[in-house]
């Protein structure tokens, strides 16, 4: 007895027992659920099997970016769904960026009127939660805009209407993409150059992919959106669940950006700007040129977030309708009947995306803090 | 270190011990009988269906199938949990075993019955699916619908049924996806679709419920059969035999005249041997499916017979007002049978 | 004077910005007064006798405000959850209440009130005691239903969140992985998508048989959820801890339980209740979710009020007044956040 107590209080053993108990528990707990799952399966003759991704998918999806049609396989069909969350994110990133910036110098503005404005904006996107906000943005579109019959022309050839956005588009040619490819290729490349040369090599990359496209591409033909039947052929058309969708996603997530990015400039400090004004640069260059360098190795943790937070806020399409992951995840359930599968197939994606979201911007953090230097 | 691969092996170990026991399946008709309730899956709220009435009772021509089939089993139609469900969530979650049965009005596929491991009872209804315009589009016939704009609810077939049919004819559509019928309504309604779709018994009823009903059009022709009826799962024989001989009972006592009226006289009275046999007085009806003998009896009883349910939910008086066509008895021209009870 | 249009004015630009914004606040005032006050309806039956008069339709909130506040519960029995909803903020009130923190007899009090409040406002939701008739899970909602999913999912998740963050935190690496894993997966995945999870795939998790109403699996995937955003929270409020408070802990001869239980954790927890009440603000907001698993909450009974043929077709009216309930607790709960933070003087550079 005496022996185990003394045992005991050595630190190395209590902290394996520790972590025996813990291991234990744990995986005990986990073990007991993937006994349940696979004895529930087993009872059911099913199994957990992931073959039905190469099976054909019937569902129909409308238009999407990586052209599924019915009959394609599911692997295909939850590529849609991804390029349709992707899209969203993408495309709601730069737009939340961009009010959010917005919102943020307005509040910081020495015009009371527009700080009492925008943190009013701002209160009240931060209090009322996301899916009230998307459902009547959603019903805001289908209810108070005209039918194609009657759509609004906002330019030439750009119509929006209930059925959504439609824009004029540079028809798909061989050439698009090869030039996309070159860009990238030499953009890439041009990273790998010596500091000096960075731009110079961008330029020249720049330079090579007009040179490829202006060889072989054809003429450029113009899509445009034309009311023939029921609705617009032909353009780029974005649905009002998409639009209803980034707008809400925006509004909302700007209003936090927004005090995120305030708190940044907010964070540098004083003696920056005193310094700035004392050099003789005026309020916007001071911002510009020495405050938000700053204020960026502040902010860039909690922004990643915000851009997190987004992708998976997202999410929230289901419900009026716009056919991202989720759904897809959905109907291929009730196709097929593979809820496991499809529930892990979700959750790894989204985990992913998450993932790649977080390691882009911390290796962009540790650019920025590294070229700081000593703070 | 060394101790960790054998403290998982140990809990590996027990964990698929745990899988194994478990893998005995257990008859249905034990597990609802030790629960001493039916748990049925159905619709939220769609009026015909299964719906909510003015005192909060949930009423319906699918949630009569539900409660035939627990005074069947259990002798009481009151011992049924309804799980409200959109339709992507009903068949994965008969699958899971979180209900017995879903009568979510889903069409009689042959993937559903032979991939999805499920069992259909009926049909218990006959039908098709049918389009709806607004009046204004200047469609009159299925021909005109291309490059429309077609709202229908997420999780069923009738995306596919449509992409097939538009396919064979060269006419292509955008469709817009939605959760639940209501919403599939309310965007059709203020012009979010030039179309809706279902079957053609809820396209008249939906119709009459919207704000101008005379400026909508339901399209004659019918694009695509739907049969449809309430679903169990196939690994359980003895269960999927009670449920669809509780359809059949439904459908013979309306052929045998048999009325929830008229019950206790022929039960009195009856000299007729096919009913006496029917209704359990004489012989043993129940034995193979271990039901007791009179069964029907507590079915006919608790919901009627097939036609007064029709009557009920479908007929003149409800909100469908659907005339009997297909789902007459068979006796009479329609598609309604019932095998030989003996 | 000066005070109210020092900066409006001083420069063009300035006055510029200044004018074009009250220009536009004019009008969207005049526009909101005229839809909201002139030509508004407070007394119809339908939605189209409102839309005679194009404006706000009050009528359709004086007809069901009760419907949307409180779900499908029973209309006679409606009183039950409003008191049980008004003991509750009456408890939160004084718990939050800092001069309650300091005298160990209001504690006592706090700690009694909880103890006999919370079984109370069960017997009132639930009923079956005392002669109240018994009210089915299925059939709570609105507010009430917004409030517990989110408070109880909170507070399950506080007591998960502190046992996370103190194992991110530990020396030990194979809990350290365990509890890294666990908040890095729910923070990575969306809430819906938990939501179908238990919805979907609760009967293959558990042994056949088992079952848990729907309200209690999404009350359990919202407090696994909350419980990784709060650990990562408490964790930065120990990361604060300067290692002398360690030291000193082990000096005294406390264990390592002892230490943080007594010395570590209550001054971790202090500086994060800001965060924590954030934290709860977002939960709050999160519960309006449950509508994609049919549970009907605050925003699920909002859209289900207009679903009767006599009121189809609105959809401001209901929202406003769901967003203006949701503001009063959203930004009452920042206010007191920020309230906090100023006090605790967290946050002062």
């Amino acid at each position: 007895m005496g022996a185990l107590r003394e045992a005991w209080k050595r630190p190395g053993l209590r902290a394996l027992v520790w972590q025996c108990a813990a291991a234990l528990l744990v995986l005990g707990l986990l073990l007991w659920i993937w006994g349940n799952v696979t004895g529930n399966l087993a009872r059911r003759n099913l199994g957990i099997d992931f073959g039905f991704i190469a099976g054909q998918a019937s569902f129909e999806f409308g238009e999407n970016l990586v052209g599924y049609r019915p009959g394609d396989s599911f692997v295909w069909a939850f590529a849609a769904g991804l390029a349709n969350t992707v899209q969203v994110a993408l495309v709601g990133i730069l737009l939340t960026t961009v009010l959010a910036v917005m919102l943020a110098l307005m509040r910081l503005s020495p015009n009371r009127l527009a700080a009492r404005i925008a943190w009013l904006w701002i209160e009240a996107v931060r209090n009322t939660p996301l899916l009230l906000q998307l459902l009547f943005w959603h019903q805001l579109l289908i209810r108070q805009l005209p039918g194609p019959r009657q759509a609004l022309q906002l330019l030439p050839d750009v119509f929006l209407s209930n059925r959504g956005l439609v824009l004029p588009v540079a028809e798909m040619q061989p050439a698009f993409t090869a030039a996309a490819l070159v860009l990238a290729a030499g953009v890439i490349a041009a990273c790998f150059l010596p500091r000096g040369l960075r731009r110079n090599g961008v330029l020249a990359a720049l330079t090579v992919t007009l040179l490829v496209f202006w060889a072989g591409a054809a003429p450029i033909e113009i899509s445009r959106p034309e009311l023939r039947g029921f609705n617009f052929q032909g353009g780029l058309s974005f649905s009002p669940e998409f639009v209803a969708l980034v707008i809400a996603l925006v509004v909302y997530q700007a209003g936090f950006m927004a005090e995120t990015l305030r708190s940044g400039i907010l964070g540098v400090a004083r003696g920056q700007t005193e310094a700035a004004a004392s050099l003789g640069l005026r309020r916007a260059q001071a911002l510009r040129l020495v405050i938000f360098p700053q204020a960026l190795r502040i902010v860039i943790p909690p922004v990643t977030s915000q851009y997190l937070s987004l992708t998976k806020n997202s999410s929230l399409a289901v419900v009026i309708g716009y056919p991202d992951l989720v759904r897809v995840s959905q109907v291929t359930i009730s196709e097929t009947g593979r809820a496991v599968e499809c529930i892990i197939i979700l959750l790894l994606v989204y985990l992913s995306l998450s993932l790649v979201t977080a390691v882009l911007m911390n290796s962009y953090n540790r650019r920025i803090m590294a070229r700081g230097g000593a703070r | 270190m060394r101790t960790y691969p054998a403290l998982l092996a140990f809990v590996a170990f027990l964990g698929f011990g745990i899988a194994e026991v478990h893998a005995q399946v257990a008859p249905q008709l034990d597990t609802i009988r030790a629960r001493n309730a039916i748990r049925c899956g159905v619709h939220e709220s769609v009026p015909g269906l299964s719906a909510l009435d003015a005192q909060g009772n949930r009423v319906g021509f699918d949630v009569d199938y539900c409660r035939a089939l627990a005074a069947a089993i259990l002798g009481d139609a009151n011992r049924v949990e309804f799980r409200t469900m959109s339709l992507a969530q009903g068949i994965p979650a008969l699958r899971s075993g979180e209900v017995d049965m879903v009568a979510l009005a889903l069409t009689y596929t042959i993937a559903r019955d032979t991939e999805l491991g499920l069992d259909f009872v009926g049909p218990t209804l006959f039908s098709g699916h049918a389009f709806m315009v607004h009046r204004r589009s200047g469609a009159t016939r299925l021909a005109d619908l291309n490059g429309a704009t077609i709202c229908l609810v997420a999780g069923g077939i009738t995306d596919s049924l449509i992409a097939d049919y538009f396919r064979a004819r060269n006419m292509t559509f955008r469709p817009v996806a939605v959760e639940n019928t209501t919403q599939m309504y309310a965007l059709y309604e203020e012009g979010r679709c030039d179309v809706v779709t279902s079957e053609v018994p809820f396209l008249g009823m939906r119709r009459s419920r919207l704000r101008q009903p005379d400026q909508h059009l339901i399209l004659d022709e019918i694009f695509a059969k739907s049969h449809m009826g309430p679903v169990v799962r196939d690994d359980d024989r003895a269960f999927s035999n009670v449920a669809r001989w509780v359809h059949y009972a439904l459908v013979n006592a309306e052929e045998m005249g048999i009325t929830s009226e008229n019950l206790e006289r022929h039960v009195r009275e009856s000299r007729d041997p096919a009913i006496r046999r029917f209704l359990g007085l004489d012989g043993d009806i129940g034995r193979n499916m271990r039901l007791p003998n009179d069964f029907t009896q507590a079915v006919i009883r608790a919901v009627g017979n097939y036609g007064e349910i029709f009557e009920r939910h479908y007929g003149q008086r409800s909100v469908i007002r659907l005339p009997r066509g297909l789902n007459a008895l068979a006796q009479d021209g329609g598609l309604q049978w019932s095998p030989t009870w003996r | 004077m000066r005070r109210w249009t020092g900066g409006l004015f001083d420069s063009v630009p300035n006055a510029v910005v200044s004018l074009l914004l009250l220009w536009l606040l004019w009008h969207a005032g005049v526009g909101f007064w005229d839809w909201a006050v002139t030509r508004a309806t407070l007394d119809a039956t339908t939605a189209e006798q409102c839309a005679r008069r194009g404006g706000a339709c009050w009528a359709f909130l004086a007809d069901r405000w009760r419907l949307i506040l409180f779900g499908p519960y029973p209309y006679t029995q409606q009183w039950r959850p409003a008191l049980a909803l008004a003991i509750f903020l009456v408890l939160v009130a004084a718990t939050a209440a800092p001069p309650n923190w300091k005298k160990p007899g209001r504690i006592r009090a706090l700690g009694l009130a909880w103890f006999a409040g919370l079984p109370a406002m069960g017997v009132l939701m639930a009923g079956g005691l005392f002669g109240l008739p018994a009210v089915p899970l299925r059939l709570w909602g609105g507010l009430p239903l917004t409030m517990m999913l989110a408070s109880l999912g909170v507070a399950l998740a506080f007591v998960l969140a502190v046992l996370l963050a103190l194992g991110r935190v530990c020396a030990m690496p194979l809990i350290r992985m365990l509890c890294i894993f666990y908040i890095e997966f729910f923070r990575g995945v969306p809430l819906i998508a938990l939501l179908f999870l238990v919805a979907v795939l609760f009967p293959y998790l558990v042994p056949p048989g088992w079952t848990m109403d729907i309200l209690l699996r999404a009350q359990l995937a919202f407090a696994l959820f909350f419980a990784a955003y709060m650990a990562e929270a408490i964790r930065g409020g120990l990361q604060a801890i300067p290692a002398g408070q360690y030291l000193a802990a082990a000096s005294l001869g406390m264990g390592y339980w002892q230490a943080h239980v007594r010395i570590i954790l209550p001054q971790a927890l202090r500086t994060v209740i800001p965060s924590l009440v954030n934290i709860f603000i977002a939960a709050f907001k999160d519960t309006s979710l449950v509508v994609v698993i049919s549970m009907m909450d605050l925003l699920g009974a909002a859209n289900a009020s207009t679903a009767e043929a006599k009121w189809w077709g609105l959809y401001i009216e209901p929202y406003l007044f769901v967003a203006m309930i949701y503001l009063a607790f959203c930004s009452a709960m920042s206010a007191y956040s920020r309230a906090l933070e100023r006090r605790l003087g967290v946050g002062v550079r």
